[in-house]
């Protein structure tokens, strides 16, 4: 490909040196906005769809797969109005093998005060680790 | 754009190529099905960048490829894939209409069990629609189901 840079170490003048394992180890593999109220993909990478199950209940499955289920996910939830008071976490009621996979990952959004929940206008989803 | 010949070089490389070269494609086509009936009807959202990686070709393994590791993920003492070379070493699936991606979306993130007896039972498990037809407000969301009276197309 053009463009393209091969090396092990960035220097930097001053502030010391870091291998490039740490760069490619550390970049985000796959990330997802999806916007539930619309039903849409807002903006993502590595990412061939999601399916929306329910209200605040989505799985993000991947184009090219983690090497294993022990990647590593943060989320983030918002909503178009107020009411940001959630949190977002794998399935419920589902063990980990089923909600976790290589190749996919579903989360549910869930209110603090537990007594509803609510389609995520702004459902975000990162995920690190090693691609088989 | 004319796609660089990809075979040999990682999937995850030729997303980011992609990602940057690409003008994502939204598509209106949505996939609804129904894999359990504790469940409400689930939609299946199509990704834009990959959709474009789909319209271009050369990029996307074929979709034989994620069954293999399926099987391999499903095996009780799978701890890690040893075969993930396939996603990066097989051929390219060639550029695909609209109709042909979504084809292949279903064979790759809907259930087997669902896209392969999709019409067998007493009602349709799935649906490919537009998502104009999808019910306007979310209102009632949990309990969406296909309908039963349906009119199948061909």
């Amino acid at each position: 490909m053009a463009g393209k840079i091969v090396a092990d170490t960035l220097e930097h003048s001053t502030a010391g040196s870091v291998t490039t394992d740490y760069v490619v180890n550390g970049s985000a593999k796959v990330w997802v906005q999806f916007d539930q109220g619309d039903n849409g993909v807002d903006g993502s990478l590595n990412v061939s769809s999601v399916t929306d199950n329910g209200v605040s209940d989505i799985t993000n499955n991947f184009s090219s797969s983690f090497a294993d289920d022990n990647y590593s996910t943060c989320g983030f939830s918002g909503f178009d109005a107020g009411g940001q008071n959630t949190w977002i976490s794998g399935h419920q009621s589902l063990a980990i093998g089923t909600w976790k996979q290589s190749g996919l990952l579903r989360a549910q959004a869930s209110y603090a005060n537990a007594t509803r929940n609510a389609d995520i206008n702004d459902f975000n989803l990162i995920h690190f680790g090693d691609l088989a | 754009m004319q796609t660089p010949e990809f075979q040999g070089t990682h999937l995850w490389d030729r997303l980011c190529w992609a990602k940057e070269n690409l003008e994502p494609h939204q598509s209106d086509y949505r996939v609804v099905y129904e894999d359990s009936i504790d469940e409400c009807a689930k939609i299946l959202v199509p990704d834009p960048n990959w959709m474009a990686c789909a319209l271009q070709g050369g990029i996307l393994p074929p979709v034989w490829v994620y069954h293999e590791l399926a099987k391999d993920e499903a095996q009780p003492d799978f701890k890690k894939h040893t075969r993930g070379y396939l996603l990066h070493q097989t051929e390219p699936m060639p550029a695909m209409t609209e109709e042909e991606a979504i084809e292949y979306l279903i064979q790759k993130d809907i259930p087997q069990s669902i896209w392969r007896t999709w019409d067998e039972g007493n009602r349709p498990k799935m649906v490919i629609c537009k998502k104009e037809q999808l019910p306007q407000t979310r209102e009632w969301r949990n309990a969406w189901r296909i309908s039963d009276d349906l009119e199948l197309a061909a």
